[in-house]
């Protein structure tokens, strides 16, 4: 107990050693994450206020072709009720089987099993052992019913058992179907996931077939920084375990806590895609873990006060810490974010930051998506429909005005989802936007 | 007789073997009752190894918060840094001394975490609520609680109860908090090891000034009100998914600070505690207050025993045991399911028990079975030997009846003629008489249930008189001098050759016992209705004893009486039933010395005659 929570207090002790060397070199060096803070409209009209979006993007250095890793400590927790039986279960025992022989003999796995009960096939050991897990996977056979609170929580467990810095710590769950012992709510389930990033544990949800209750697993995926997958058939999963795996081994920094301080004169006014805190001028979010060749970022929606035209004004200082998995080193990054005013409309458009931009176009949009799947959940087919076809328009014109292909794909995806709504696709259909949405919120590399 | 015999062999039977089964029935049930006690103590105890892992687990808990909630500064960025780092931690909350929340305040700097447990809790902190002390002293199993968290730390859980609208009922359940906490110092004084003098008047001193403080400020005053007789405790209420817990603790700057637990960390690390499910062949679930599971492991399937379907669902079927977990989560219980191991022993010691009685039942029907054959040879034996004794007695009789035909003729012929020679003639009379009447009193036995007398009126006194004449010659060689007195100038209506045979019994009995005595009286007595002969004698007597017994078949009475004298003990049985069968009777008065026994005979009225 006491261990955990000195794991657990390890941020802090980051956050410190932080505040520390802020003081000495507010510019520090750059370790294996690539920080980057910018707004999307660096010169603003003056005398009158405006909102500024501010992105704070982690990127890893994309170490791929580098031996060393970090460690993973790898605990998959497979869904084994009645529905599971036949090929579904099948093809999850060789998609496990396969993510096994694919760790290294350091690494650690744990392999769970639950139905209304949770059986520990494999407690958390050295994957050397693979015959003997290998044993344990493929004697599995389902029955029973879903106690997937119990099943994720002996997966947390395990990861836990063996919990230390500088490793990657992931809970992989497998589920086809909806919890049904034990707390089943998307509420309980994302308030576990974000006891469990305060660990830096993630969990990764993978939704089989069309059952299960993407809500619920969409939640704990979040609120833990994991991963989210949809596999519409069972053959789906190998796939999706190999890019879960490639994204467990291409972390680069693990705990990384982004502070913005928004100044004087400036609001923050919502995060569009993240889980951050806003307390007053501080906005806060925390990354689990950063990925090589991966970008992922917060878009802050901030209201700056009017300003006369020429005036430099710093809206935000970004300070980032988070632990180097190469370096084993705490790292901290602290920059600052400044517009300037001018009362020139063509400069402000000139000076305008396409990325930050389409990002923020595609979080509108996205945000738009989540609201046409509220309505239709209320049964609000034909405004839902509505809001998809208007959220298709929005892209297709933003993507031809900063010509992003990426918005087109999103445009197209829209149109999709308002041809999807009728009774008999929606099941799928919800899942399947539930995923994008994730997806598009968090930058998901799969 | 015979029907008798089997309803008293039956009864032999069935009486012993019902005592035995409701002996048995009742040691059974006893045993039952002891079985599944221990049973269900042995089960409890196995629970009680789950519930003392989630016990320790609440204890390190409560350790590792005490020592956060000591040493955290209490600065804004200090406590959320901190909440950002405790995953059992939602939120951290601060009060001071006066009640006055410092941490989280709803400010234009407050977080939507921060407000949101503001709200959650509000009724903490707009004193909408008591805070009750729910403690052992209330639960039913104080003692099985007692030993909660072996850390000495906070055995109680505040219950957060939403307070009445009106105003007198909430100080009425003010009053009970109040006499609450006064009940409940003295233990927490112990406890906690504090000096047990101060704090009753810590408690006395705290509780006006908490009541008085309820209404107007927006603070904890039940909480700060609390924290003055306690050092520390857990506040529980239910929102939204159910318990919720509030973990608060006097730090020795005097401000109170606290945490909210988060629930799904909670639960997590509570399911992590368990063991998963291996070979357990029973079941156990963590239940919460509704009995809704929680956390359930082991193969036991209730569908087996449930509904068939959806066998996750231990509520249907009743738990062998369920142990409350200790405080603060003393609304959950660990309940057990399994096959029960104690009807198998049972099923064990109901066999032996039915074995044993099936044995008994066995052993008392074959005694019964070999008395009944037993007594049913016995019977076709006696059977055979009267059956015999009766045809030898009719093959006697017909050359009786000449001899003594002809013995008679013989003793005529020689009267007068040769003294000697008549003398002998006439002892073969007298003794070819008494065969006769040896014979008739044996086929009138074997007769016997076959009543044969036909009643018709004769004159009682010359049958009389014919018997006395009758035993004359044997009177005179024994020395007895028989006398008769009275009249019967009224026939009787009997069966004359019954009578005779009964006077004959009754004299020859007289010649063979009491030939002592020198005298026998015949007493005729009459009335209308009855008529009545007695023979008195003056032998021996019968021994008051035996005056029953002396009717009875092949009884014969005492044996210096009888000793010497042939007889075949059934002359009074078919004597007395030839006078019923004649309907009236013969019975023994009482005579001293001697024996005197009346017979009793219907007076025959003219009426009858005609």
């Amino acid at each position: 107990m006491s261990m955990i929570l000195r794991r657990a207090l390890a941020p802090l002790a980051a956050l410190a050693t932080f505040a520390v060397l802020a003081l000495v070199s507010p510019d520090a060096a750059a370790g294996s994450v690539e920080v980057r803070a910018d707004v999307g409209t660096p010169v603003m009209l003056a005398g009158r206020s405006n909102t500024a979006v501010v992105k704070v993007g982690l990127r890893g250095l994309d170490l791929r072709g580098n031996a060393e890793r970090a460690p993973v400590n790898l605990a998959i927790v497979l869904d084994k009720s009645g529905s599971m039986s036949g090929e579904k279960l099948r093809e999850a025992k060789d998609a496990a089987l396969h993510l096994v022989d694919r760790l290294r003999p350091n690494d650690l796995v744990s392999v769970i099993a639950y139905d209304g009960r949770v059986q520990v096939l494999v407690p958390a050991t050295r994957v050397s052992e693979r015959a003997r897990i290998a044993e344990a996977i493929l004697g599995l056979n389902a029955g029973g019913s879903t106690a997937l609170f119990a099943g994720v929580s002996k997966g947390i467990g395990e990861v836990r058992k063996f919990l230390r810095g500088g490793q990657v710590n992931r809970v992989i769950l497998l589920s086809d179907g909806k919890a049904n012992v034990g707390p089943a709510s998307a509420n309980a389930l994302g308030r576990l996931g974000t006891a469990c990033a305060k660990e830096q544990i993630s969990v990764t949800t993978v939704g089989l077939g069309l059952d299960y209750n993407e809500d619920l697993m969409v939640q704990l995926a979040m609120r833990s920084d994991g991963n989210h997958a949809f596999a519409a058939e069972a053959s789906e999963l190998g796939s999706l375990f190999a890019s879960e795996f490639g994204d467990i081994t291409s972390v680069v920094a693990q705990g990384a806590l982004v502070r913005i301080d928004v100044a004087a004169g400036v609001r923050p006014l919502r995060v569009l895609n993240r889980d951050a805190t806003i307390a007053g001028q501080t906005v806060t979010f925390t990354l689990n873990q950063v990925y090589g060749g991966q970008e992922k970022f917060i878009l802050l929606e901030t209201d700056v006060a009017p300003s006369a035209p020429g005036a430099r004004l710093p809206i935000a200082t970004v300070t980032t810490t988070y632990l180097d998995l190469v370096s084993g080193r705490s790292e901290h990054d602290r920059r600052m974010v400044a517009v300037s005013f001018t009362d020139s409309v063509m400069e402000a458009d000139a000076a305008l930051n396409p990325a930050v931009a389409i990002a923020h176009t595609e979080a509108i949009a996205n945000e738009r998506n989540r609201l046409a799947l509220d309505l239709r959940d209320r049964g609000e087919v034909l405004q839902a429909q509505e809001l998809l076809e208007d959220n298709f328009n929005y892209l297709n014109t933003a993507a031809s005005l900063y010509n992003a292909p990426k918005l087109e794909e999103q445009a197209t995806a829209n149109k999709s989802d308002a041809k999807n709504l009728d009774q008999r696709n929606w099941n799928k259909q919800r899942k399947v936007m539930r995923k994008r949405q994730y997806e598009l919120d968090v930058q998901q590399s799969y | 007789m015979r029907r008798h015999l089997l309803i008293a062999l039956i009864a032999m039977v069935v009486g012993p073997l019902t005592l035995l089964a409701v002996l048995a029935g009742k040691m059974l049930h006893d045993e039952e009752d002891l079985v599944q006690h221990r049973f269900r103590d042995l089960l409890e105890q196995r629970l009680d190894d789950s519930r003392s892992a989630i016990t320790e687990l609440v204890g390190e808990l409560e350790v590792e918060l005490v020592q956060t909630l000591e040493e955290t500064a209490t600065d804004r960025e200090a406590l959320r840094d901190l909440e950002r780092g405790q995953p059992l931690v939602r939120q951290i909350f601060v009060v001071d001394g006066e009640g006055r929340r410092l941490h989280p305040v709803a400010d234009a700097g407050a977080s939507r975490e921060e407000r949101e447990f503001l709200e959650r809790t509000r009724a903490i902190w707009e004193a909408k609520a008591e805070l009750a002390l729910v403690g052992p002293a209330e639960g039913s199993d104080g003692d099985g609680r007692a030993d909660g968290y072996g850390y000495g730390y906070g055995n109680n859980t505040w219950t957060l109860n939403p307070r009445s609208g009106s105003s007198s009922l909430g100080s009425a359940s003010a009053q009970g908090a109040e006499q609450g906490q006064e009940a409940k110092v003295p233990a927490q004084a112990q406890a906690q090891g504090q000096a047990p003098a101060q704090a009753p008047a810590q408690a006395q001193a705290s509780d006006p000034s908490a009541q008085g403080q309820l209404d107007p400020t927006p603070a904890a005053d039940s909480l700060a009100g609390l924290a003055r007789i306690r050092e520390e405790g857990w506040i529980a209420w239910y929102w939204e998914e159910g318990l919720h817990l509030l973990f608060w603790r006097r730090r020795a700057d005097g401000l109170i600070a606290g945490v909210e637990i988060e629930r799904a960390a909670l639960l997590q690390r509570l399911i992590d505690s368990l063991p998963a499910t291996g070979e357990q062949a029973s079941l156990v679930a963590v239940v919460d207050a509704k009995g809704t599971p929680i956390y359930q492991w082991g193969n036991y399937d209730l569908s087996l025993r449930g509904e068939g379907k959806g066998g996750e669902a231990p509520e249907e079927e009743e738990p062998l045991a369920r142990l409350p977990l200790a405080p603060p989560l003393e609304t959950w219980s660990l309940l057990y399911y399994g096959p029960g191991d104690a009807p198998v022993a049972l099923a064990t010691s109901r066999f032996l028990v039915l074995l044993g009685l099936g044995g008994t039942a066995l052993v008392l029907l074959g005694l019964a079975v070999f008395f009944y054959r037993e007594w049913s040879r016995n019977m076709r034996e006696a059977r055979q030997r009267v059956s015999f004794v009766t045809q030898v007695s009719h093959e006697l009789k017909t050359p009786l009846t000449n001899i003594r035909l002809y013995a008679e003729l013989l003793a005529d012929e020689l009267s007068g003629a040769d003294e000697h020679a008549e003398e002998h003639a006439g002892v073969i009379v007298s003794e070819s008489q008494r065969l006769s009447r040896l014979i008739a009193n044996v086929l009138t036995f074997s007769r016997r249930g076959h009543p044969t007398a036909s009643r018709r009126s004769f004159d009682i006194g010359a049958a009389v008189r014919q018997a006395i004449e009758h035993f004359g010659p044997a009177f005179a060689e024994s020395g007895i001098e028989a006398t008769r007195e009275g009249e019967a100038p009224l026939p009787v209506m009997a069966d004359e050759d019954a009578v005779g045979q009964i006077l004959a019994n009754l004299l020859s009995n007289v010649e063979k016992y009491a030939g002592a005595g020198g005298r026998v009286d015949v007493t005729l007595t009459q009335d209308p209705q009855r008529t009545r002969v007695r023979v008195r004698d003056y032998g021996p007597g019968i021994p008051s004893g035996q005056r029953r017994q002396i009717f009875e078949p092949f009884f014969r009475a005492r044996s210096d009486l009888t000793e010497g004298v042939s007889g075949t003990g059934i002359g009074l049985t078919i004597a007395r039933d030839l006078a019923r069968q004649s309907g009236g009777d013969l019975e023994l008065r009482a005579a001293e010395p001697g024996a005197c026994f009346e017979l009793t005979l219907l007076t025959a009225t003219p009426k009858s005659q005609s």
